[in-house]
Formats: C-alpha cells, structure tokens, sequence
C-alpha cells in the first residue's frame, strides 16, 4: 500500500503565492467596471464591484505575503490552477450577489464561473434591465478566463509534467507557442489585444451606423467582441447576437469567434509565414473536418424539418449556429426553445456533436478537442489496420504537428481517457437534469454537453428557476469541463493528501 | 513547520474566511434599502385582467409541437383552428408552437426594451412579456425577482414606432405596449428570424424611471476595503522596494535602519535583515563566496 505524503507548509505557501497572483490580476480587472459605474452614477454597482475587487486583492495580499524560494513545480501547479478557478468565481460572484438579480451566492457563483469558463449562461433575474458595469464584468471576466485558459494551457499543462500524466492534448502536441512564459504571454496579450481592439472599433462603428448611441454602441461592442474572442457569450441583451438584426455584426462576430477557437499555435505560425505547414496539422484538419461535417448535418437537418424555405435565411442561421456550437461561443441567432422545438431531431444533434467537440487546444474554445478526436480517430483505424493485418506486420500510425510525429500508446490513452471522461460527464449532467425534474433526456443531455463544453447554448432549462442541485451540478461541470479534468482531479488528489496524508519527517 | 497543525490551522482559517464572505454578502443584500416597485399596475385588455400563461400549458403545448415529433401535426392544426385573429399571445406560447402561429395575427403586450434599431422603412423592437415587463416592473430596488426575461422581436413600420418613448434598461421601465401584427416563424426579411410583423402600437402604459436609494452600509463597507487594501497593498509595496530577495537566504535591506525614504543601495547604507552589520566601505555587500 503506498504512502500518500501530506502537503507541506511550503507547497501551501507556493500554492497561495499562485491563486495570490491570479486573484490580484482578478481583482485589478474588477475596478474597471467599478470605475465605470461610478462615472455613470451607478454608485451601488461601484460599491459591489469594489467589494468584489478589495476582497480579491486583500486575498491576493494574503496568498503572495511569503515570496517562495523554490519554483511552483507542476503538480503545485495543477493544483494552483484549479483553486484559481475556483476562488476566482467565488470572488467575482461577490459584486453579482450583492446586485440583487440572483437567488443567492450559487445563483451567483453559477454566474461568475460561466463567464469565468467562457460558457456565457446565466441565471439572473431580469438581465435586459441590468447596469452596464455589471455586464461589463461578466464580459471582462469573460476575457480572463478565457486567456487564462490558454496560459494555462501553454505554460503550466505543456510546460512541465510528465507525459504519463498530462492529460492535456496540448502537452502532447510537442508545440509551444514561445520559448517562455514572458514571451508567451506578451504574444497572447498582443494578438487578443489586437483581435479585440479591431473587433471593438468595426462593431462600434457598424452599430453606430445601425442607429444606436455612442455609448450603447461601445458597451455592445465591447460585450460582443469579448465574447466572441474568449468564446463566451454573455451579451447586454437577453437576445444575444438575435438582437442586432444585422448581417454585418454577425459578420465580424463570426471572425472573431473563429479567431478565438483557433489555436495560439496556429496565429504564431500565420503570423510568422508557417500557414502551409499549419494546414496540415492534425487538429487544424480534424475541425475543418467536423465543421464541414456539421454544418452539412445542420443545413440537411433544417431542409429536411422544412424549418426554412429561403436559402440565405437557411444557410444564415444554420452556420452561426453551428459556428457558435463548434467555437463554443454560445451568441445565438435563434432563441434556445426553438432549437427544441422548431429545428426537426437532426440539426440539434450535430450541435451538440459540435458543442462537445469544440475548437482547438491552446485556444478559448472549449469541448474536448479536435485534436484528441483525431487522434482517437487514428488510433482506432490503427487498431482496424492491426486487426486486419498478419500478426507479424508493424503498424505504425502517425501525424502532423508541426512535424511528422508517430502516434504513442500514451498520447492515444491520454486522448481516449479525456474523452471517456467528457462523455461520463455529458451524461452525468443530463441524468442530473432528468432526476431534478427540469426537462426530458434529450433537453438535459443538450444542457449538460453545453456546459461541460463550455458552450453556452441552452434550450431552456438553465435559467433562474432551475433546481439547486442542477445548478450545483452544472458549476461543477463547466469548472471541469475549462480545466479539462487534469488540474481539478490533481486538486482532489491534493485535498486528500491534506486530509489523509502521511507527514515527512 | 511541516507538521499536521499548521496546514491543518491554514485550511481552518480559510473555511472560516469562506463563510465570513458569505455572512457578509448575504447580510448586505438584507440590508438594502427598498425602493417602490414600478409595477405597471393590473394591465387590463378588452374589459378583462391580462393573464399570465400557465407554465405547464406551455410545456405540453411545446412537447406536443415539437417538430417530427407524432404529435406536431395535430397539435398544429388545432392551435390554429383555437386561434382568435387578434387574440393577445404571449412569448412562450410563439416559442412552443410557433408553426401553429405562423402567418396568423396576433395581439402582443409587454414592455419596449433594449434598443430601438431603426432600418429603411422601419425599426426593429425588443418585446419582453414576462413578469418583470407586466407584473413587477424592472428589479430596481424592490427585491421582487420573478425569473429571467423572455419576449419577441417585433418589426415596426413607419408610422407605428415613432411615438414611442426611450426603451426599458437599467435605471428605467419602457413603454407598456399592445402590438398588432402577424407572426412570421422564419422571416426572410429577418434572415430567418422569428418576428412579428406590427400593423399597430398602441402605447398602455408610459415608461418611467427606475432607481433605487443608495445602500449606505455598502458604499461604506466598499471605501473602509479599498482603503485599507490600498494601505496594506502600499506598506507591501514600499517593503518589497527595500529589499532584495535573496533566494533561499533571507533578504537584503536597503537604506540605514530607521531611516524613512528609499536610499539606493550604495556601499555602506546596505545591511543584512538577519541583523549582520552592513559590510565595509568599499566591499560590494553580498558573502563572499568559498574559494575567492
């Protein structure tokens, strides 16, 4: 029987000094919309997001008190990651409760770790009336989230650890945006910055000239440009992207939902004129892949539902909506219930395919990856071509990523673990929602997909009237879901040895 | 220090931490000073008190509607052939059986929120009919939460939209409208949107403000945390210019002990935090290293 060695004092303090950090940079990012409430006069608004933003930074004082002398290492890491996540929505559900739109602070928290996750739902009560400063910090956190997610993914999952144990395909993949964590996170601050200050500037001025006042326009703006970059999809307007009636905003918002779901990797190698070597990866292939597959399933589904007789309405709606599954951005142009009831059984089911496979890693999307759907596809026509073959015959299976790479038994288990644990997850959610009484299977499957792929659509069921223990259930999911499993199993790993640990003497 | 207590102690002091957070949090919302609901009053139409629909209605009338479901066809043909032409619907009811309402005319009531978006010939309208456009007004300070919103967009011609006042958002109610038009489930004009067509807006009721009194004890609560963070955040930051981290070996002060302002380190104003004397003119401060 093996040992399990309790965390030390030290581990704690490294820990801390980690959440410290994450929740400093969390609690500067609150003061933004507490200044702009405060200069709209929204002087309760700015007293909550104030709280918010003195309870995350008096924390941040508290974790970073003791600077450590050795490094955080990656288990630590792990840990430091999936607590961050954690406090961090427990912190930003501080300003939501004290608004008074929520039931409580699970109603809140329920709030804070969708934006936080990038699943853009909520549970509000009476959302097309609420400030702009609060939306604003749903869409900021948004922005955190999201981009945390890919440092995290690029410096803490691909950064260190053992193969054996990174369930992350990114630490598979053998490819790093930057040779360190300066470098890479300069280069994410300045290509998300840049895709969101051109995306801000052409929603702006299309919604200005679509007739609506300067500062309307920028809070739209703003809410939709964030949201498409980070895939979130938390709008000012109950409507999401519905409301704007415009060809042109859906156009911009479209790009900029593609932008976020690609991989960092993959704007490094536009950027620096390796585009003809980036087509040819796996990953790049296997989402090209599915989306065609996708949007021919959604298109054939609504013709087949005689759901649409105009072909430019059909194709509108029948790719954003796919578009929004497969980034798993969530801005919808067809209003949840219709997909249950009006969208027929086919094109509902290849989005939830969609939603569940998601974007790209090192990216804002989330679901459980192209990249380890194509290498599970490949790993099974390896298992085909090794059964058909004689038994003395080699069969090596291979890929692109970056290079020519051979497909390792490790890298197929990791994938197919990741998998197995996103479709237990799927279901778990769906049987959840199915005891509590909020709807039939195939509602609560469409829910539980969307929120353990950090998507966001909805049929209906999420909402303030939800069960608690749906609600309960679906947090921890999207939690799950944006820290794909690893760094939330380290974390429950951790608290055990906490508990049950045996101390070094 | 590795011992069972202190982390043990660590986790206790963040539980307790956990639930002051929640006490407080919870304690502030009681606390908040109420504000007179906006409530629109009974909205009354054609002599009778507007009802709310039934949510259980609702939730047959969109399992029986569902598309390729057995039952869509039937259920289609008898909610159009229950349709009054100009009966009042509501947002739920389109939503669940919007092929049963397809192409028919429709009474709507409820609240102009969001933005006025006006295009050549028209503009198009946010409708909310749910229990914050028609019963409670907008959650501003009355504290009565009655669920998330729901409502339709609406196609306003010229000559239908131009009397309407500023539209329903934060700090205010918009106009309580009666909207007659024609559902069109999947609207060419609209991208395949689901809209109603309006022939007529008839305002009911006029929007009004909505704002609530300041919470005092919040406001107070959230400049006494700044500051003091602020303060904390201040003396931290004036401690770490003072010192050097020296990995693994405490730190270095800079500047003569009692000393007030931040002095460059220099020769002999640098001294040891473990209290060694600060070395002599002329040597660089830091141990010499075996072998040198």
């Amino acid at each position: 029987m093996s040992v399990i060695r309790r965390p030390a004092v030290e581990d704690l303090r490294l820990i801390a000094w980690a959440v410290g950090r994450a929740l400093g940079l969390l609690g500067l990012v609150m003061l933004v919309p507490a200044a702009v409430a405060l200069a709209l006069g929204d002087a309760d608004g700015a007293s909550a997001l104030a709280l918010g933003a003195a309870l995350a930074l008096g924390l941040a004082l508290v974790g970073t008190r003791d600077r450590p002398v050795r490094p955080l290492g990656w288990a630590n890491g792990l840990v430091a990651v999936a607590l961050s996540w954690l406090v961090g929505a427990f912190v930003a559900a501080v300003p939501l409760a004290l608004s008074g739109r929520y039931g409580g602070m699970l109603a809140a928290g329920f709030d804070a770790m969708s934006a936080l996750t990038t699943t853009g739902l909520s549970v509000a009560h009476d959302l097309d009336h609420a400030p702009a400063a609060l939306i604003l910090h749903l869409a900021l956190l948004q922005l955190v989230g999201g981009f945390g997610t890919v440092v995290t993914v690029l410096v803490v999952l691909v950064g260190g650890g053992p193969r054996s144990v990174a369930l992350a395909a990114a630490a598979e993949r053998g490819e790093r945006t930057h040779p360190n964590v300066t470098h890479t996170v300069r280069f994410i601050v300045r290509a998300a910055g840049g895709h969101l200050v051109v995306g801000v500037a052409a929603l702006t001025a299309i919604l200005r000239l679509d007739g609506l006042e300067p500062g309307r326009a920028l809070l739209h703006a703003v809410t939709l440009a964030s949201s498409a970059l980070s895939t979130g999809g938390v709008t000012v307007m109950r409507g999401s992207l519905a409301h704007h009636h415009s060809a042109a905003v859906e156009a911009v918002v479209a790009a900029l939902m593609i932008a976020g779901a690609l991989s960092f990797g993959l704007h490094v190698a536009l950027w620096s004129g390796r585009g003809a070597e980036a087509l040819r990866h796996l990953e790049l292939r296997t989402l090209a892949l599915t989306t065609s597959a996708g949007l021919a399933l959604v298109l054939v589904g609504l013709v087949g539902a005689g759901v649409h007789r105009d072909a430019v309405a059909l194709v509108r709606r029948g790719a954003l909506m796919l578009l929004a599954a497969s980034t798993t951005t969530g801005l919808t142009v067809v209003d949840g219930t219709l997909i249950a009831t009006d969208w027929g059984a086919l094109a509902p089911a290849a989005l939830v395919a969609a939603m569940a496979i998601g974007g790209m890693t090192a990216s804002t999307a989330g679901g459980i990856k192209a990249f380890r759907i194509g290498v599970v596809v490949k790993t099974i026509g390896a298992d085909v071509r090794r059964a058909l073959l004689p038994g003395s015959a080699l069969v090596v299976a291979s890929y692109r990523a970056g290079r020519r790479r051979v497909l390792d038994e490790d890298l197929s288990r990791t994938a197919t673990t990741v998998l197995i644990l996103h479709l237990a997850t799927f279901l778990l959610g769906g049987v959840v929602g199915l005891l509590t009484g909020a709807g039939d299977i195939t509602d609560t499957l469409f829910e539980s997909v969307s929120v353990t792929a950090n998507a966001g659509l909805t049929v209906g069921i999420v909402g303030p009237d939800m069960p608690p223990a749906l609600m309960a259930t679906h947090l921890v999911q999207m939690w799950l879901g944006r820290l794909e499993f690893v760094a939330v199993l380290a974390l429950i790993a951790w608290t055990i040895a906490l508990v049950r640990g045996r101390v070094d003497r | 220090m590795s011992g069972p207590r202190p982390v043990r102690l660590v986790v206790l002091v963040v539980v307790l931490a956990f639930v002051a957070v929640l006490v407080g949090v919870r304690a502030l919302v009681r606390a908040a000073p109420t504000a007179p609901s906006l409530a629109p009053g009974a909205l009354v139409l054609d002599g009778a008190p507007l009802a709310a629909p039934d949510p259980e209605e609702v939730a047959a009338l969109r399992v029986a509607c569902r598309r390729g479901s057995s039952t869509f066809a039937e259920t289609v043909a008898r909610v159009r052939a229950e349709h009054v032409a100009g009966s009042v619907v509501d947002s739920p009811t389109v939503l669940a059986c919007p092929a049963g309402l397809d192409g028919l005319e429709v009474r709507l009531v409820g609240e102009v929120v969001g933005d006025v978006l006006p295009r050549e010939g028209g503009a198009w309208l946010t409708i909310n009919d749910d229990a914050h456009a028609r019963e409670v007004g907008p959650l501003v300070g009355h504290g009565t939460r009655r669920g998330t919103n729901r409502g339709l967009a609406v196609w306003a011609p010229d000559g239908t939209h131009e009397r309407l006042g500023a539209p329903g958002r934060a700090g205010r109610r918009g106009d309580l409208v009666v909207v007659v038009g024609t559902v069109r489930r999947a609207d060419s004009d609209d991208g395949g949107g689901l809209t109603v067509r309006a022939s007529a807006i008839e305002v009911l009721v006029t929007g009004a403000r909505a704002s609530a009194p300041l919470h005092r004890t919040q406001a107070v609560a959230a400049v006494v945390a700044l500051t003091g963070v602020a303060i904390a955040g201040g003396l931290r930051l004036r401690g770490a210019r003072r010192t050097i981290p020296r990995p693994g070996a405490g730190r270095l002060r800079i500047g003569r002990p009692g000393a007030g302002r931040l002095r460059r380190a220099r020769p002999g104003n640098v001294r040891l935090s473990a209290g060694r004397p600060a070395p002599p003119p002329g040597t660089t401060g830091t141990a010499p290293r075996s072998g040198s």
